[in-house]
């Protein structure tokens, strides 16, 4: 049997101890660290994917958007009716197809082509007359000077407001203001 | 018994310290994703990161949001902060910050200088792009909303309510009209809607940060040329990125021509977004060819650019690059007059200046002048048929000589500009002064400067340029009077008149008779009635010349001098012929004391002529000569129709005092043709020629005159009838008060009628005895 000495040195234990008390503490800030990053990336990907599963109708719907109003934008009205139609027709959904539709009438309502913008106003309104399109016929009809139906779609506006919706009671505030402003003019 | 190893119990105990280390690591950093806006999750307040609280939601700005102008904007926003921890207040801070891309993470809602000064820049960058409509409907998927809640809370005893405001974005697609920031693509990176303010669409960025760049315009001429006619100016247009950042939308630049050039630019050229800082563009910019008339003109052209800087869409323009189209021309003056030759003192000239500008430009602004010289009889015209140069004005010494001087008619001061080619001046009228006959009348037209001040030609084109002077003498009408009876005419009377500036006044100088003037063709020129003796008529007119000249007046009970309007003097028919006088004095024809001869050469004052006598062929009466008179009581009637008589010398009755009628000399020459040689003063005698009379018979008779030709006066007392009448004698028509002095004078006068009568009286009886006492005869 190997004679150990034991040699009871105070300092080289304090100087161990100490050691390990710092690999513990960045062994805990690694773990730390690694939950986070692992937990942000989860959330990442679960949102992404969360997205991707509930929103996959809608992002077509809002890239056609933008892609339409960049065209219209650039002066190109013909391509961006061409681009809505074509979207258009490849969804059965009517509250899609209404949106789809008075996004569309809103590029003639900003070249001031009321006659046009309204036709197709009125289309969308056939389809499914939900709230985003019905304010835009009523404005349509505001903006071209006819007071009568602008009221009648405003007030239709109101009806339309979804009480869910966290600016449901100023928007029936604004738009019947917007009543009496035009009735006061009448 | 279960003996558990102390060791693994410490391995286990730090595992699960470990794996307790993990999981709040994960939950920290689940706790930390920010979600999709700013680091706050869809319904988190933007500032408080808050869920969405009951209490109380709506508009971001509770007016919403209206402006049409970056500086609106702004200043809507501030008075929107000014309370902060309001909605409004919130509102207006979450909006700023979000289109500065920020985080709501530990932001209060005061602005400082520098966001505002951020927000700023960003949003004119966009502007100046056309990158902002402020009022457009778009339809977006993300919108905001306001939140409001209160929360209470108990701290010893104590019970205090406090009310948050915040904002927050939420999943919405709905369509607003709204102020709206595009990117250059025309896609939408921000939206205000007007209604309510909230910030929509693609809002987790901001507004992109400007791109800080300046242009420099620059203009240069680069080719000149001679910048005489014919050629072309060109110009480089430059602009240039001064940075520093590099240019993120295209610049338009172009020329712009100003001072003669007008103010017409071109079309504009493209410095394409993307430049650098200190990269440039230039273009070259040509004139149109330099003509004649460009002399002297500045041709400026800038460049000018739009946009001129990042946040500045207003047109940048540089300074002028200039050049001045040079002179170069030669100017040769004339001169024309409507006289020419000889004219008579006081005549009208119409003079009409010219120069002949040799080009090729036009001329400086140039000084003329019209010189009238007046050079006295004798002397010699300066420069005369020779245009010349002078470096003083030329009636200081080029025109100025001893026997000429010059003065000014008419001149221009210095603005006339005189193009390439043949240009005439105004003309002017003159009126010859009252100048003694022979001198010479000049005018000449002279400009200054010469020519163009040209390098090689420096200091005598500022001279003055004269031209060749044209000249007239100054000669003489000469007029006839007749005194003590009336003129008649079977044909016509034609005689000059003279206008002249008598001591201010126009009068007019003429020949006249004292009493009647009858003519069967038309009177013209001659006065009646004495119209002209004295200093000349004033006012005068034909009709008030011609009181006595008798005419067919028609039915007018007034003159009227103009022949076409029914009037005219003269054309008065006269049922007579000339008196037949030879047959008054009959000739003995076969006394041979009474015949003279054939060519006889008389002098009437010799010798004891007496009574009629005949001739034939050329008869020469030498007068008496000097001191020799026709005597007391002494006639003679040379009757000799067909001879040609010319009378060499004066001839002149007595001086003697006489007593009766009877002791009236009398000479009376009746002849073919009467001819009178120059040296003849004065003639006392009737003359009656069947032919015709010349005053002047030294030179031939179709021979042009002179002031020197035939210049004494004639006076011929006595009655004067003939065929034709040549007064060719050139004296009087002086000046001044002698402008009317005649070169003839006839003047019938008393002692012809005395002596007719005395004659008339001896020729009354017949004579039955004539006794005759004689001398013894031894």
């Amino acid at each position: 049997m190997p004679n150990i000495i034991k040699t009871d040195n105070p300092s080289s234990k304090k100087h161990f101890s100490t050691k390990k008390k710092l690999i513990i503490v960045g062994v805990i800030l690694l773990l730390f660290i690694g939950g986070a990053v692992s937990g942000w990336f989860y959330m990442q990907n679960n949102q992404a994917a969360q997205d991707q599963k509930q929103q996959l109708a809608e992002e077509v719907i809002d890239q056609t958007t933008i892609d339409a109003q960049a065209m219209a934008r650039k002066g190109d009205t013909a391509g961006a009716v061409a681009k809505y139609d074509e979207v258009i027709e490849t969804t059965s959904d009517a509250y899609q197809k209404s949106i789809l539709t008075i996004n569309k009438a809103i590029i003639y309502l900003n070249k001031e082509d009321y006659e046009t913008a309204l036709s197709i106003a009125k289309e969308a309104e056939a389809i499914d007359a939900n709230f985003g399109v019905v304010k835009i016929i009523a404005q349509i009809y505001e903006d071209k000077g006819d007071k009568p139906n602008a009221i009648a779609y405003y007030k239709k506006t109101i009806e339309l407001i979804d009480k869910d919706s966290p600016m449901a009671a100023d928007d029936a505030i604004y738009y019947q203001s917007v009543i009496d402003d035009l009735s006061g003019g009448n | 018994m279960i003996r558990i190893n102390k060791k693994i119990i410490s391995r286990l105990m730090l595992v699960i310290i470990f794996a307790t280390v993990f999981a709040a690591g994960t939950y920290v950093g689940v706790k930390a994703y920010s979600g999709t806006f700013f680091g706050r999750k869809q319904g988190y307040g933007y500032f408080e990161n808050e869920k969405y609280k009951a209490d109380g939601n709506g508009y971001v700005l509770s007016d919403g949001i209206k402006k049409t102008s970056v500086s609106s904007f702004i200043s809507y926003l501030k008075d929107k902060n000014k309370k902060e921890d309001s909605q409004n207040g919130t509102g207006a801070a979450f909006i700023v910050y979000t289109m500065l891309g920020k985080s709501g993470k530990d932001r209060d809602r005061d602005i400082d200088g520098d966001d505002w000064d951020d927000l700023e820049e960003r949003l004119r960058s966009l502007d100046n792009r056309g990158n902002i409509d402020w009022s457009e409907t778009v339809s977006l998927k993300i919108n905001s909303y306001h939140q409001k809640w209160t929360e209470t809370k108990t701290k010893k005893g104590k019970t205090t309510k406090t009310t948050y405001h915040d904002d927050a974005f939420y999943s919405n697609s709905d369509s607003e009209k709204s102020i709206v920031f595009y990117d250059d693509d025309g896609k939408v990176l921000y939206a205000l809607a007007h209604k309510c303010a909230n910030p929509m669409g693609s809002v987790d960025k901001g507004l992109p940060e400007p791109n800080k760049w300046d242009v420099s315009v620059s203009s240069k001429v680069t080719k000149t040329g001679s910048l005489l006619p014919g050629d072309t100016v060109r110009w480089t247009h430059t602009v240039k990125n001064e940075g520093p950042d590099a240019t993120d939308q295209d610049v338009e630049y172009r020329y712009e021509n100003n001072s003669a050039l007008g103010g017409g630019s071109g079309s504009d050229h493209d410095f394409d977004a993307g430049q650098k800082k200190n990269e440039s563009e230039s273009f070259n910019h040509t004139s149109r060819t330099i003509n004649s008339n460009d002399a002297g003109t500045q041709w400026c052209s800038a460049t000018s650019a739009k946009p001129r800087s990042w946040d500045n869409s207003n047109r940048i323009t540089s300074s002028n690059a200039c050049v001045t189209l040079l002179y170069k021309y030669t100017l040769d003056p004339f001169i024309t007059s409507s006289q020419s030759g000889t004219i008579e003192a006081n005549t009208s000239v119409t003079v009409t200046p010219s120069v002949r500008n040799n080009g090729p430009t036009r001329s400086r602004t140039t000084q003329w002048q019209i010189s009238q010289i007046v050079v006295a009889p004798g002397s010699a015209i300066p420069h005369e048929n020779t245009p010349g140069t002078s470096p003083q004005a030329p009636c200081v010494a080029y025109f100025v000589t001893a026997g000429a001087s010059c003065s000014i008619v008419n001149n221009g001061t210095g603005t006339t500009v005189l193009s390439v080619g043949l240009s005439t001046l105004a003309s002017r009228t003159v009126a010859a002064g009252d100048y003694e006959v022979g001198t010479k009348l000049c005018f000449a037209f002279s400009v200054q400067p010469r020519a163009s001040s040209v390098p090689s030609n420096p200091g005598s084109d500022d001279q003055w340029a004269n031209s060749a002077p044209v000249c007239m003498i100054i000669g003489k009408k000469p007029k006839v009077q007749v005194l003590g009876g009336d003129t008649m005419s079977g044909g016509i009377i034609q005689t000059s008149t003279s206008s002249k500036n008598i001591s201010g006044t126009t009068r007019m100088f003429g020949s006249w008779d004292e009493y009647a003037a009858l003519a069967v063709g038309s009177i013209s020129g001659m006065g009646s009635g004495a119209a002209f003796a004295g200093p000349g008529m004033a006012s005068s007119t034909v009709c008030k010349y011609s009181t006595l000249s008798f005419t067919n007046s028609g039915n007018s009970a007034t003159c009227v001098a103009n022949l076409s309007a029914g009037g005219g003097i003269g054309n008065y028919a006269i049922a007579q012929t000339m008196p037949g006088v030879a047959a008054s004095f009959p000739v003995n024809a076969t006394d041979p004391n009474r015949n003279l001869g054939n060519n006889p050469t008389i002098d009437l004052s010799i010798g004891d002529l007496q009574g009629i006598y005949r001739a034939s062929g050329n008869v020469t009466i030498n007068g008496g000569g000097a001191g020799k008179f026709i005597n007391k009581s002494q006639w003679i009637v040379i009757n000799a129709p067909t001879a040609n008589v010319t009378i060499n010398g004066d001839i002149s009755y007595t001086n003697e005092t006489l007593t009766t009628i009877d002791q009236i000399p009398q000479v009376i020459i009746i002849a073919n043709n009467i001819n009178i040689v120059d040296s003849v003063t004065n003639i006392d005698a009737w003359l009656v020629a069947g032919g015709y009379i010349n005053t002047c018979s030294s030179i031939n008779i179709a021979a042009p005159l002179s002031a020197s030709i035939c210049d004494d006066r004639l006076t011929v007392n006595g009655a004067v009838m003939a065929q034709k009448l040549y007064l060719r004698r050139t004296a009087g028509s002086g000046v001044g008060n002698a402008s009317g002095d005649p070169a003839e004078v006839f003047n019938l006068r008393a002692d012809a009628y005395l002596w007719s009568m005395a004659r008339a009286n001896s020729n009354g009886h017949v004579q039955t005895v004539d006794a005759i006492e004689l001398p013894p005869r031894f």
